[in-house]
């Protein structure tokens, strides 16, 4: 493993395992705020980049709150790349997700077609940022409402709220009920 | 939580949509492969403070057809030189 200056074999480890216990509910979160699959990618890698070259002070933040230190990263790379955006619209990394369903796997013929599933995909990038980001944490990390809301800041009953809402809108856009 | 069962359940009973929605979820997470190249490039590109990952990621991307037949040092040696060279040309 390449190792910056001043970083040690603990401070690798350490971000490995970071890396490796908080990367998906951190994507999730991106995701949810984003709604755009290749961008969380993106975006995911950046944050993971300054957790990196901040080691030092990670290893100073206990265990159970590290979570919501990563969040709090990503919640500054999600501003960057809004002001990045701002300035320079036609940013790279947005115009190659148009259609993120055909990039990935067919799925199982016998549960549905793939229509129906770029469908969703489409309905879910519609929700609004806010609902969509309570879905993807329920439904891919089965983060319950306290946990999700100490994640963003917000009441429990606010995440229930917003997650009932999150799957009316959803089944409205995609005229299954 | 009590609550949380109430909603998944009230979801559930949407059966069609559920499935859609189970299938979509499982294609959407993050692959295994995904994370650990997302890992080398951070790993890689960490040294350079004023470089992007994103622009890592593109040149390990390119690199990766070299993997099998050198040695991963020779291989980040190649990647940091097709880096310089496409931070020279980058707009």
């Amino acid at each position: 493993m390449m190792l910056e200056r001043g970083c040690t074999n603990d401070d690798a480890e350490l971000f490995d395992r970071m890396f490796d216990q908080h990367r998906n509910v951190v994507f999730s979160f991106l995701f949810g705020r984003c709604g755009d699959r290749e961008l969380a990618k993106d975006l995911l890698q950046e944050t993971f980049l300054r957790v990196w070259r901040n080691i030092a002070l990670a290893s100073k933040v206990e265990d159970e709150r590290r979570r919501f230190w990563i969040t709090a990263i990503a919640k500054n790379v999600l501003i960057d790349d809004k002001r990045r955006r701002a300035v320079r619209p036609a940013a790279q990394s947005q115009a190659a997700c148009q259609d993120i369903a055909d990039e990935r796997q067919p799925l199982d013929s016998k549960v549905e077609s793939k229509d129906a599933f770029v469908q969703i995909d489409k309905g879910i990038r519609e929700l609004p940022a806010e609902l969509r980001t309570v879905l993807v944490l329920s439904a891919m990390e089965g983060l319950n409402s306290k946990e999700i809301g100490a994640m963003l800041g917000i009441p429990a009953g606010t995440v229930r709220y917003r997650l009932s809402e999150a799957r009316n809108q959803l089944a409205e856009r995609i005229g299954r009920i | 939580m009590k609550e949380d069962n109430k909603i998944d359940q009230k979801f559930r009973d949407r059966q069609p949509l559920d499935q859609l929605f189970l299938a979509w979820r499982d294609n959407a997470r993050l692959s295994e492969q995904e994370a650990m190249f997302i890992k080398e490039a951070i790993l890689v590109a960490g040294p350079q403070q004023e470089l992007s990952s994103m622009w890592w990621r593109q040149c390990l991307s390119a690199g990766l057809d070299k993997l099998s037949c050198v040695s991963k040092n020779q291989w980040f040696e190649w990647t940091a030189q097709s880096f310089e060279a496409a931070r020279l040309v980058r707009p």
